[in-house]
């Protein structure tokens, strides 16, 4: 191009390759050889072989979600939108449940199977409330938590359980 | 010209090394700790208050002869704060769930002391619970360490530990792991075998626990008898159920004379709190 002259670029080390590696070298033993020395000197120093393991330690956690109470006679328990899941045994369950609710009963040992995560999920409810036995502990509090611990959203439990919900359900029958 | 490159190259070497020096400082007390660090150690000291022993700020109540052990306790825990490279919020937060850990407030828990799980002197002022899970982790480097201060250690005679057992569902094994250090306890082996579960963490398996058992001493078909006794199934629903009651929601649980451990989660905080609730119980008691 017209003006410009083009320039001949040369690169040159200040010393050969050779040489900096070398010094390279002298650095990296005089850093290791004083470091060494101070670690053999100092009280405690740090061993170069892990005698013992390494306490990489994190508590495990339960795995359970967050849900909320909601009382027994609150609207939303009884809204069609809502899937009532009833976490007592299976004798409690057949001697009384709201129409319309599923049994799954709370182990306290063994998790609840992917497949009744499932037909939660499948539902297709905008709201899902958990009932229990009302214990300390509660077995439909734990039964809320771990299925919202397993991505089931929008899940509360009845605060008080089975005893609340079938007063509210005979209130509302009587009604 | 050779000669004058090696020196930049020796400062920079000399610079990275000291930065290392420096970084690799390790003492326990506030005194070894590098000067930006003890400036920070200061500062906290003189702002902070503990929350036993003293009204005063720390650096104030260091200033007693001699200071009263628990202030002294806990200047050197937060100088290994300060050494871990924690900011003075983080401190400030740490010291509070210490308090919380150590000041009797709200009510005690409500546990289940059953001699068959105790590990130490049944005399020790002190009592410590661990909910504990057989394929936690962390239960498995804990226990055996917590075991091993009350029973020979620097615990002796100062702290009996209970283990109550809390399977946690997301660990395959649990179950069976917790059904078998209930039958254990039964036959009378419960720590003998409890050790030798988290000895053999690694290899573990429901199939196995029966020759374990017999490795610990036990009797295999009593053992078996136990583990497969709808008893032993419900005492450990029992365990867990007191647990949540407790509001625990990981394991390990730590309980100090019912009071929720919610400090820091190692072993050497918690040996040190341990030996600070010591301290205490023995003051409690001279009064």
């Amino acid at each position: 191009m017209p003006g410009i002259e083009p320039v001949a670029v040369r690169l040159v080390p200040l010393y050969s390759l050779r040489v900096a590696a070398r010094d390279a070298l002298l650095v990296l033993v005089v850093c290791a050889g004083a470091g060494a020395a101070t670690n053999a000197l100092r009280p405690g120093g740090i061993a170069f072989v892990q005698r013992s393991e390494y306490e990489i330690l994190v508590p495990c956690p339960e795995g359970s979600g967050d849900a909320q109470a909601i009382p027994a006679d609150d609207p939303a328990v009884w809204d069609t939108r809502t899937l009532l899941v009833d976490a007592r045994s299976a004798v409690e369950h057949q001697r009384w449940h709201p129409t319309g609710s599923i049994a799954i009963p709370f182990d306290y040992l063994e998790p609840t199977s992917p497949e009744q995560v499932r037909r939660i999920a499948s539902s297709g409810a905008g709201r899902v409330v958990v009932f229990g036995d009302g214990g300390n502990p509660d077995s439909g509090e734990q039964l809320a938590r771990e299925i919202a611990g397993k991505g089931i959203r929008n899940v509360r439990f009845v605060a008080g359980g089975a005893p609340p919900l079938e007063r509210a359900a005979s209130v509302r029958g009587a009604q | 010209m050779k000669k004058n490159h090696l020196v930049p190259l020796l400062i920079i070497g000399a610079a990275f090394f000291g930065l290392d020096r420096t970084s690799l400082a390790q003492t326990r007390a506030c005194d070894a700790l590098p000067a930006d660090k003890k400036a920070l150690a200061q500062e906290i000291l003189s702002a902070l208050h503990p929350y036993d022993g003293c009204d005063e700020t720390f650096a104030r109540c260091l200033e007693a002869k001699p200071p009263k052990p628990v202030v002294l306790r806990l200047t050197a825990d937060i100088c290994q704060q300060v050494k871990a490279g924690k900011d003075r919020k983080q401190i400030e937060h740490a010291l509070s769930k210490r308090a919380q850990t150590m000041l009797p407030t709200g009510p005690r828990a409500a546990l289940t002391l059953d001699e068959a799980f105790r590990a130490g002197a049944a005399n020790a002022p002190v009592t410590v619970v661990v909910y504990a899970c057989t394929r936690c982790p962390f239960c498995k480097a804990m226990v055996p360490a917590l075991y091993a201060a009350v029973t020979d250690g620097p615990l002796a005679g100062k702290v009996r530990l209970y283990l109550r057992p809390f399977p946690l569902k997301s660990h395959p094994g649990s179950t069976e792991g917790g059904l078998a250090l209930l039958s254990a306890a039964k036959l009378g082996r419960f720590w003998p075998f409890t050790l030798l579960v988290y000895k053999r963490f690694d290899s573990f398996s429901p199939a196995a626990l029966p020759e374990w058992a017999v490795a610990a001493g036990l009797d295999r078909a009593a053992f078996e008898r136990a583990f497969a006794d709808p008893k032993t199934r419900d005492e450990l629903i029992a365990s867990k159920q007191e647990g949540l009651r407790n509001k625990v929601t990981a394991t390990p649980g730590i309980f100090i004379d019912g009071r929720p451990y919610s400090y820091e989660l190692n072993m050497e905080s918690v040996l040190d709190v341990l030996e600070e609730a010591h301290d205490a119980a023995v003051a409690t008691r001279s009064q």
